[in-house]
């Protein structure tokens, strides 16, 4: 993972993935630059795009017709309240699992799968170049 | 060594200063931050950052503790840039700093900022507009340092470089199409690269004048929009187009038509216009007065009415667009500053001379923004979809 701590905690992380199977990706996160969250899919017939808001539309745009763009999205009302807190509706669910003894929605097993996944990823980091102080960068 | 407090270290100035001084590790720095939220470019660093509230003070004596030199790139509310320039300079006559470097801007002069030198006069603006409050800042530190307090007063342009602000806001225009170039770009563009402005502010620590004088930090460069929105052109990922516009529109758009010349005849036009009568009709006998001109005036008949109506009043304007030409007034707007700042005086008494150039500043922005969206990687096709 390619980050850019320098001792303390990284503002920006870059990872690549790549899976037995064939398939490869990749993974940005930034703290001080302002990227549209959401997952790009690469398929055979074209881009799949899901912004990550629960009213996100999910946008396909074909190989072959690069001007064109097909959108889906969802009829009626959206799952939550356009203005609910994402943060507050985990604390939400996690006391409700709590108080009824029901399953979270995000549990245990996903937890420690998550936590897994991050240890692997900071074992190999290595720095995230930034030559763009210097002044022979160039593009 | 000495030790140097930089307040609103988080922002896009401080947080490069802060990491400019730390690499050379010439001074103690003193990285000084309202809240953590906004810190992630100085909390990657393994250095202490200190939080302090400039308006409640709550802080600022631990943060000021054995300070030699405050440089203040604070921003944020009228409030906070006012109020709390207040208690910083309170603050920093209490604990005996040696200076203050305020940044102020070249706002000040008003908009556009024609003044050749430094000592130009400035233009009184509103403190609700941006020059208004940096003037208004100006104004306190020059009064604090007539009390004694060593400060002077850095006034750069439009600051580029990695992390601008500027930059970022003007290519956001650029990809959503609603920039306009004005008369094919060959207006001159005003800038700063921000590590020419951090060079000015270590100098000004010790050299030049303590006065508060201002001095202008400037590339010294003759570039043009031409060549400014051409670089940002290179980052763009949307297939949005550029849009031409002359000075003459753009005037008229943002600015609005030009201020009617006064005259006798248009004094009477205003004095006798509807406005006018109606307020002097709550007078009894004006509004007698007003009456009897009235039914003079019915009785010539409807069409001398509306003559005489059209001659005073005049035609009812309404101001026609370019069909299709939606650009955002602001940030074009700005192409109308062409106003160039001589750096004199710094490199004279400050010693300052621009260590970047625009080339290597554009160069260095896009290499930055390009490295932190990864649009030299791999998956820049698929990152290019999700971005536009």
């Amino acid at each position: 993972m390619l980050t850019d701590s320098k001792g303390g905690p990284e503002a920006n992380c870059h990872r690549t993935f790549e899976y037995d199977s064939g398939l490869c990706g990749g993974a940005i996160f930034s703290k001080t630059t302002a990227l549209p969250a959401g997952t790009v899919i690469d398929t055979e017939s074209g881009f799949i795009m899901l912004g990550e808001f629960d009213d996100s539309e999910i946008i396909f745009r074909p190989h072959n017709a690069p001007d064109m763009e097909e959108i889906i999205h969802q009829k009626g009302k959206t799952t939550y309240p356009a203005d609910a807190d994402s943060f507050d509706m985990q604390m939400d669910n996690f006391v409700s699992a709590c108080l009824d003894g029901q399953y979270p929605m995000v549990g245990c097993e996903d937890g420690v799968q998550s936590l897994r996944l991050i240890e692997r990823l900071y074992a190999c980091t290595e720095p995230l170049p930034e030559d763009w102080f210097t002044q022979e960068a160039s593009v | 060594m000495s030790k140097v407090a930089i307040f609103g270290a988080s922002g896009f100035v401080g947080a490069t200063l802060a990491e400019r001084m730390l690499e050379k590790g010439e001074h103690e720095i003193v990285p000084v931050i309202r809240s953590p939220g906004n810190a992630w470019r100085l909390s990657r660093h393994n250095m202490d950052l200190y939080q302090a509230d400039l308006l409640s003070g709550q802080g600022m004596d631990e943060a000021l503790k054995g300070v030699d030199y405050v440089i203040n790139c604070t921003r944020g509310t009228n409030n906070d840039m006012l109020q709390g320039l207040s208690k910083l300079i309170k603050a920093s006559k209490q604990h005996k700093v040696k200076r203050l470097v305020h940044l102020s801007s070249v706002m000040v002069f008003g908009d556009p900022p024609l003044a050749p030198t430094e000592d130009s006069p400035t233009v009184k603006q509103s403190v609700e507009t941006y020059g208004g409050i940096k003037l208004k800042q100006d104004e306190m530190v020059i009064t604090v340092a007539k009390e004694g307090l060593s400060a002077s007063i850095l006034v750069p342009p439009n600051i580029s470089g990695p992390y601008s602000d500027y930059l970022l806001g003007l290519l956001g225009t650029v990809n959503s199409g609603e920039f306009a170039l004005m008369d094919n770009g060959v207006a001159p563009s005003n800038l700063v690269d921000v590590q020419n402005l951090c060079q000015a502010i270590e100098l000004a620590m010790t050299e030049g004048r303590d006065n508060a004088s201002r001095y202008f930090i400037t590339d010294d460069e003759t570039t043009t929009w031409s060549d400014m929105i051409g670089d940002l052109q290179d980052l763009q990922v949307t297939e949005a187009k550029m849009m031409s516009i002359s000075r003459n529109e753009l005037e008229q758009a943002v600015i609005g038509p030009p201020a009617p010349k006064g005259s006798i005849g248009l004094s009477m036009k205003h004095l006798v216009s509807s406005h006018i009568r109606e307020a002097l009709r709550k007078d009894p006998l004006w509004e007698k007065f007003d009456l009897t001109m009235r039914g003079l005036v019915a009785r010539m008949g409807s069409k001398m009415e509306d003559t005489l109506r059209l001659s005073i009043e005049g035609e009812t304007l309404v101001n026609k667009r370019k069909e299709g030409l939606k650009f955002n007034a602001r940030m074009c707007g700005q192409q109308l500053r062409e106003g160039r700042h001589s750096i004199a005086r710094a490199r004279s008494e400050l010693g300052y001379s621009p260590e970047v150039s625009y080339r290597q500043s554009m160069n260095n922005f896009k290499t930055w923004y390009r490295r932190l969206h990864a649009l030299d990687g791999k998956f820049a096709d698929m990152l290019r979809q999700l971005y536009s």
